[in-house]
C-alpha cells in the first residue's frame, strides 16, 4: 500500500524538503526510533545521488514513494536520468580513488535491504530501501558498527559534496534524539 | 556513480558486467526469511527475468533459506545475507549464513528418501537452478550458496547494452 507519494526535482533544497517529508511519513509507521533514523539517512543518500549523478548536476524530476506492507516499509527513490544500467551496490567501502559508490554503500549498511533497478521508461535509476518492521519484544538484529562506517567514510571521502553535506548537517542537528546503540 | 559503476562492474567479474542489484541483511527467523524471499523474487522480476525462471529460482532460494532456518543455527537466530547479482547472461542469488558448519553440504544427485534427515531441499535446488555452488565462508564457518539461472534472453538487451532496451514493468507502485 502506498502511504506517501512525492514528485519533486533534484535541486538540493527540494531534496532536503523531500527528506523531511519522508521523515514525517515514517513517523508512526511502526519502525523503532533508530530504524526510522537509519532509513532517513539512507534515503538522504539516495536523494543525494540523484543530485550528484542522475542529471550531471542539472535538474530533473525525482519521485519518492513510501510503500507499506504488514511486515515491511519500503522507500522508493526514482530519477529519470539517462542511466540504462543500475549502479552496483558495493558490499565494501569503495576505495578513496573511486569517487562513486559511497552513498549506496551507506544505504546498504543502514537499511535492512537495498535494491537498485532501472525505471519503467528503460532509463533512470530506482532505489528501493526496505526496513523490516519488528514486532514488539523481539530481539534487535545484529547491526553493522555504524561508528566504524562513519569513520571510514570520513577518512576516505575527501571530495566536498553538495546536498549531502546539508543533509548530513541536518542529521547531526538531530543526533541527540538517537539513543546510543 | 551511475556512470562510474559501469566501469566498476566491468572490473568486477571478468568477461561480464556484474551488478549487485539487491543486498539484504536479515536474520534466520521464518518471517524474516519470507520477506527476503519475496524481495529476491521482486528484484529478479524487476530485472527482467522471465516468469518461469523467476518462479524456479524463487523456489530454489526458498529452499536455501529454509535450510538456514532448519540447520544453520540450531536452537537460535542468526544473521543471514541475501544478494542478487545480475550479469548480461545470468542471475545469481547468493545466500549466506554465519552458522557453525565447517563443511559445505553435498548436493544429492537423487531425491533422498523421506527417512533421510535432510538433503531434499538441496536436491530441489539442484534441479531448479542451472548452477549451484556451496562453500564454507572464508571465515571458516557458515555456508554460502550461489544459485544461478542462466538466461536464454540476455538481460543485457534490456539493460541498455546499446541504450534502447524495452520498457520494463518496474514502476514503483
Amino acid at each position: 500500500m502506498r502511504t506517501f507519494h512525492l514528485r519533486t526535482d533534484s535541486q538540493p533544497e527540494s531534496l532536503s524538503s523531500a527528506r523531511r517529508q519522508v521523515r514525517r511519513a515514517l513517523a508512526g509507521a511502526g519502525l523503532s526510533v533508530e530504524a526510522a533514523r537509519d532509513i532517513e539517512v539512507a534515503v538522504g543518500e539516495a536523494l543525494s545521488n540523484t543530485y550528484r549523478h542522475a542529471y550531471a548536476r542539472g535538474v530533473g524530476p525525482v519521485s519518492v514513494d513510501v510503500l507499506a506492507t504488514p511486515d515491511t516499509l519500503t522507500v522508493v527513490v526514482a530519477d529519470e536520468g539517462p542511466a540504462t544500467v543500475p549502479p552496483a551496490i558495493p558490499l565494501d567501502l569503495p576505495p578513496r580513488s573511486d569517487a562513486g559508490g559511497h552513498g549506496l554503500y551507506v544505504v546498504g549498511r543502514l537499511a535492512g535491504s537495498v535494491e537498485v533497478g532501472i525505471g519503467p521508461a528503460g532509463h533512470g535509476v530506482t532505489v528501493w530501501i526496505t526496513a523490516q518492521l519488528r514486532a514488539p519484544g523481539e530481539p534487535p538484529r545484529a547491526r553493522p558498527d555504524l561508528e566504524t562506517v562513519a569513520a571510514d567514510l570520513q577518512t576516505s571521502s575527501a571530495e566536498p559534496t553538495g546536498p549531502s553535506e546539508a543533509i548530513a548537517d541536518e542529521a547531526a542537528d538531530k543526533k541527540p534524539e538517537r539513543p546510543e546503540d | 556513480m551511475y556512470e562510474r559503476s559501469s566501469r566498476g562492474m566491468a572490473a568486477g567479474t571478468p568477461g561480464s558486467c556484474a551488478v549487485r542489484i539487491l543486498a539484504v541483511h536479515t536474520d534466520s527467523r521464518p518471517e524474516s526469511l519470507g520477506i527476503a524471499r519475496r524481495q529476491v523474487r521482486d528484484a529478479m522480476t524487476r530485472a527482467g527475468l522471465g516468469d518461469e525462471t523467476a518462479r524456479d529460482m524463487e523456489v530454489a532460494v526458498g529452499e536455501a533459506l529454509s535450510n538456514i532456518y532448519q540447520h544453520a543455527y540450531p536452537g537460535g537466530i542468526g544473521a543471514v545475507s541475501v544478494e542478487v547479482i545480475a550479469t548480461a547472461t545470468a542471475i545469481t542469488v547468493v545466500v549466506r549464513d554465519d552458522g557453525d558448519a565447517t563443511a559445505a553440504p553435498e548436493i544429492p544427485r537423487r531425491l533422498p528418501p523421506r527417512t533421510s534427515p535432510g538433503g531434499r531441499g538441496l536436491y530441489m535446488i539442484g534441479r531448479l537452478a542451472n548452477d549451484v555452488e556451496l562453500r564454507v565462508n572464508p571465515a571458516g564457518h557458515g555456508v554460502t550458496a550461489r544459485i544461478t539461472a542462466r538466461l536464454k534472453t540476455p538481460l543485457g538487451t534490456a539493460w541498455g547494452g546499446e541504450g534502447n532496451g524495452p520498457a520494463r514493468k518496474t514502476a514503483p507502485q
